[in-house]
């Protein structure tokens, strides 16, 4: 039913980048310049403007992707384009250098085109496994609905924690407020459930609260646990013990959550690699330009 | 009072009544107003505060003392009072009627006090909505039991009892239950009274505690609240093994309402027929077939507060012995002026009816508004009506001249002065099967498909010619080359039935002595394997289905079943057979088809994921949609750039909700608008906003919705949001600075981006290809390929 980025219309842009990567191999080993080989050959210039034009266009990905009313072409049509004619500029641009290399900034622009083409092949991984994954991890329900789950826990929880004592109802909204899991880019990718629980040292006084590690709810579980190991109230009894059930479903949920929030920071990542180096590149591109015209 | 003899008694005191009597006051007529409750224009009363009331239909125009201009509820209300007040209506609050006895050409009305009085005539102006069911228990008539509920934010912190569980008590309980304790009182033990997507809210809601349910329970009493101030109420339950008080603020009790039809009934009005929305058989005047008693308003058949305005004044006119021309009367003669026939717009009206025989019996009424909602249109020798393949349902009678259906067969059918076409379209809301083309210069009689629709549901004769025509145009088209007498003698022995969503045609191992022809909707065919069912297939309309069960010794080899509402012909197997052994080339035909059938059983059954997807499409749907957006979750990279997409394009709201919605064998459907066959948001959309393209877009006119939010309680997907949207400005007003004003709320939804020349904008921002947007078939033979 769907066609993904890679296999667009059969193969196009695939079978148009191997098209060109064989005209260029070809082009190559047939040139016979009169000078070593190197990019400015008559066939390096005419590599090199061609890597500087696909270069450019790759880049212009991002702003296809943000013209919502463009009719050339859907951005899948030019994410494929963008991935075969990206890994053909690899070839085109090595042939260019000619295999010149030093400490310039021509192969400062040659290395830079190669990260970006690398974090790239890393880019077109991670579209391809972590989506599926999560698709798999979420099993059917959708995102709507796990955080939905979220909150009808936290209210259950909090509902039943009223019903037991103000304490008990500070205690749980205290888990809730303090549940953390992962709000900067670094603890979603490593899934750091940063999770604490302020609870009174002193059980007679609420004047001095320590905030502890509450990571997987364990610390509200301890706390609960005791509570219930405490009890004799036969109707508290069972409310704690639903409580906990909760808890448990809950602190489940969050590592579902926390997992989800992980494979989601996965597939995005390569990007803050992928774009600056880009730029990185288009700046080092227009200098290595600028700097061959003082040859002529 | 009661020796008094009225001119004229009008009961009801909406837009239709309050604007007779007014009228009836300036004609100084003696007359009195009944209103059963104790405010005017309940209905509009009901409306959300604020709500902004449009004037539709705005081509048409006001005639009546009561002033009327589109403005919000407040101002619309205030307006009237005022009316009220300065005009000397004799109004009656609190009279609810009990009876009306006719006595001597005049009546006696008989009102729940006691109370009687006679009058000439009487104007029935009661809505449609009728009166709250009451409880019927004692205490109901204290000041904390209410009716209904105008807004939810006007209530914090109370404990609100709902008695009731139909559609109306779900959603006052919903919206209440966030800042109240709401308890509901359900005399069943479920919901499913109510649509399917408040039913799984109520449920949700009750689960996790925050919405308590009393089921099986009915009310004892309600009583004053001897403890407590803060909290005036009180309700004694029955529940099943016990009886429990309640202390509350204040009791909802939504139980419905009994319709008025029941009180007109009683009058001796009769119906056009027993739909629930059929209107009753009146005059142009308005008179019913009870000489003296007048219809008007949503009762009559006309919804909207201009038309029932107009009424009033009209029907007191017509009583004072000053008939005024009906105010269409301009926009007909405009109308009909391209009529080379009649002199004036009655004598077209009925050369109309002589010309166009499926409309000669209907009521005058609704021939004026059929002709008022119809175009007449000249076509030229050899213009193309329209082509096979247009989505377009417009229903087509010839009024002069001839045309040409072409079908894909290239057989050619001409159809002359009389005649209608277009039916298959209609009923099926598929694409057209056939082409037309005029073959003289001719004028054609076209109308909209839901006016069409509503004259079948309440004006007999029309259903039952379109029903004939339709079932041997079907038999001509799918029977081929059978000859046309033998097709007539197979007509008369088919029948039409219609399934609802979800019922069964027949069950596997059922007996059989017919087949079926699916004219439209579609079914999905399944088999048992052990203790479950595997869907074997999904045919959609002009399928034969119960053809397995011919060469099967009359036993159904599988189970059919509806997946949306279906309408199917049903034709003997004794005559199908017939015709069978006399016809060889319909028998190959015929032969094929089940062989293509039965192979397909065992494939599906060997790979059940095939079904088990294609079960969880139709069970969400998708059987109706003809434009489905399917995301496919192992591709979509939740870059949201399709919500993006649709905002940006759409006047900054999304029509689309990526994260919502069902997920199966990661195929997620968002919501959005599927543009079903059946658009359920057409059904009831009083201005005619909503209309199919004849691409087959569903769209919604932003400038002629008024906002009722009809279309948005009927979507059974969710996909339609009632909200605000900001004006357009052209560049040299946003370089002046000016800022756009918000609209009201309008309902607003997904429109195909008709408008972008490279399709939906959604589908062309997907990175991945995760996106697209198919026909319901596409995506079932997807599903359903035999792999070679």
């Amino acid at each position: 039913m769907h066609q993904s980025f890679i296999r667009y219309k059969n193969y196009r842009y695939a079978v148009y980048a191997t098209m060109l990567s064989f005209v260029v191999i070809i082009a190559y080993v047939l040139d016979a310049p009169y000078q070593p080989v190197n990019g400015g050959t008559f066939l390096g210039y005419t590599l090199g403007t061609l890597g500087a034009f696909i270069i450019v266009f790759l880049m212009w990905l991002g702003v296809r992707k943000r013209s919502y009313y463009s009719s050339l072409g859907s951005v899948t049509g030019w994410l494929s384009a963008h991935i075969y004619l990206g890994l053909a500029l690899f070839l085109i641009a090595t042939l260019h250098s000619g295999f010149q290399f030093g400490w310039n900034i021509h192969t400062l622009t040659y290395v830079l085109m190669c990260l970006v083409i690398g974090s790239g092949c890393w880019g077109i991984y991670t579209y391809l496994k972590y989506p599926s994954l999560m698709a798999q991890f979420r099993n059917e329900s959708s995102h709507t609905e796990v955080s939905e789950n979220l909150r009808d826990l936290d209210q259950q929880a909090l509902r039943l924690a009223t019903s037991i004592d103000k304490q008990s109802h500070e205690l749980v909204a205290d888990a809730i407020r303090r549940t953390d899991i992962g709000a900067s880019l670094w603890a979603q990718l490593s899934a750091k459930d940063g999770s604490k629980l302020m609870i009174n040292s002193d059980k007679q006084s609420t004047d001095t609260a320590n905030i502890v590690d509450n990571k997987e709810q364990h610390a509200l579980i301890v706390t609960l646990a005791g509570k219930l190991a405490g009890s004799t109230n036969v109707d508290e009894i069972t409310s704690i013990q639903e409580l906990l059930e909760i808890t448990g479903n809950r602190a489940a949920l969050l590592k579902k959550l926390q997992k989800e929030k992980q494979l989601q920071s996965l597939l995005q990542i390569w990007l803050f690699v992928h774009l600056p180096l880009s730029f990185a590149l288009l700046a080092a591109l227009a200098i290595h330009i600028t700097t061959v015209f003082f040859y002529w | 009072m009661s020796h008094k003899m009225f001119d004229v008694a009008i009961i009801g005191a909406g837009p239709g009544g309050i604007s007779a009597a007014a009228r009836a006051s300036q004609r100084n007529a003696s007359h009195v107003l009944l209103e059963a409750s104790d405010r005017h224009a309940n209905t509009i009363q009901q409306y959300q505060k604020g709500k902004h009331v449009m004037a539709e239909p705005c081509q048409l125009p006001l005639r009546s003392d009561v002033e009327f201009r589109a403005g919000d509820r407040e101002s619309i209300l205030d307006k009237w009072e005022q009316t009220i007040s300065n005009t000397e209506i004799n109004i009656r609050y609190k009279a609810e009627v009990r009876s009306i006895v006719s006595k001597n050409d005049a009546f006696r009305i008989v009102l729940k006090t006691g109370q009687s009085l006679s009058t000439k005539n009487i104007i029935l102006a009661l809505g449609v909505q009728g009166k709250p069911r009451k409880l019927n228990v004692p205490g109901e008539e204290y000041p904390f039991v209410q009716t209904s509920l105008e807004s939810a934010d006007a209530y914090h912190q109370e404990t609100i009892v709902i008695v009731g569980a139909g559609d109306s008590a779900i959603e006052n309980a919903i919206s209440l239950c966030s800042d109240n304790r709401v308890i509901v009182i359900n005399r069943r033990n479920d919901f499913s009274r109510a649509k399917e997507s408040n039913m799984n809210r109520i449920i949700k809601a009750i689960e996790i505690g925050q919405i308590e349910c009393f089921y099986e329970t009915t009310v004892d009493q309600i009583q004053q609240n001897p403890a407590e101030s803060q909290m005036p109420g009180r309700i004694v339950l029955n529940t099943v093994d016990d009886v429990v008080a309640i202390d509350c603020h204040r009791i909802i009790t939504r139980l419905g309402a009994i319709p008025s039809r029941k009180l007109v009934e009683s009058v001796g009005v009769s119906f056009s027929s027993e739909a629930a929305d059929s209107p009753p058989q009146l005059s142009q005047y308005y008179e019913s077939n009870v000489p003296g008693v007048y219809v008007i308003g949503a009762l009559a058949g006309y919804p909207l507060i201009k038309q029932a305005l107009n009424q009033g004044y009209e029907v007191i006119e017509h009583l004072l012995g000053n008939p005024v021309k009906p105010a269409d009367h301009p926009i007909l003669q405009e109308k009909l002026k391209a009529l080379p026939f009649g002199e004036d717009v009655d004598d077209r009206l009925m050369l109309i009816r002589q010309h166009l025989r499926l409309f000669r019996e209907i009521n005058p009424l609704n021939l004026r508004e059929l002709v008022m909602m119809s175009k007449m249109t000249t076509y030229r020798h050899g213009e193309v009506i329209f082509s096979e393949g247009s989505y377009c349902s417009t229903f087509y009678n010839i009024l002069q001249g001839k045309v040409q259906v072409q079908s894909e067969a290239g057989k050619t059918l001409t159809l002359k002065q009389g005649q209608f076409f277009g039916e298959s379209s209609l009923i099926s809301d598929r694409p057209r099967k056939v082409t037309v083309i005029a073959d003289d210069d001719c004028i054609l009689f076209e109308t909209p498909p839901r006016i069409i629709k509503k004259l079948m549901r309440i004006e007999k004769s029309v259903r039952y010619g379109i029903d004939q025509v339709s079932i041997l145009r079907s038999l001509n088209r799918l029977l081929r080359p059978i000859p046309k007498d033998i097709v007539r003698l197979i007509a008369k022995q088919t029948k039409i039935h219609r399934f609802a969503m979800g019922e069964t045609l027949f069950q596997e191992g059922d007996c059989s002595d017919h087949l079926y022809l699916l004219r439209s909707g579609s079914v999905t065919l399944s088999r048992k394997n052990g203790k479950k069912n595997d869907v074997v297939g999904y045919y959609a309309a002009d399928s034969f289905i119960g053809l397995m069960g011919l060469t099967e010794n009359n036993h159904r080899l599988v189970t059919a079943q509806a997946t949306v509402a279906t309408e199917a012909l049903s034709i003997p197997f004794a005559d199908f057979n017939n015709l069978l052994t006399s016809n060889q080339k319909l028998r190959d035909k015929i032969q094929k088809e089940t062989q293509n059938q039965l192979a397909k059983i065992p494939r599906m059954q060997a790979e059940p994921e095939r079904g088990e997807t294609l079960a969880y499409l139709m069970d969400h749907g998708l059987g109706q949609a003809t434009n489905v957006l399917i995301i496919d979750e192992s591709l979509c990279i939740g870059c949201d750039n399709c919500e993006t997409a649709c905002a940006t394009t759409h006047q900054d709201v999304s029509r689309l909700d990526r994260k919502a919605g069902p997920t199966f064998n990661s195929l997620h459907i968002p919501a959005s608008c599927r543009h079903c066959e059946h658009p359920h948001c057409m059904l009831d959309c009083p201005p005619d906003a909503i209309t199919r393209l004849e691409s087959g877009e569903v769209v919604i006119n932003d400038d002629t919705c008024i906002g009722c939010g009809n279309c948005e309680d009927n979507c059974p997907y969710d996909v339609i949001q009632m909200t605000q949207l900001n004006q357009k400005l052209s560049l040299l007003d946003r370089l002046l600075g000016k800022k756009s004003e918000p609209t009201p709320k309008i309902a607003v939804k997904c429109d195909m981006c008709m408008d972008l020349k490279n399709g939906p904008a959604c589908v062309n921002a997907c990175p991945t290809g995760a996106a697209i947007r198919i026909h319901a078939e596409q995506a079932a033979s997807s599903v359903n390929k035999i792999l070679p």
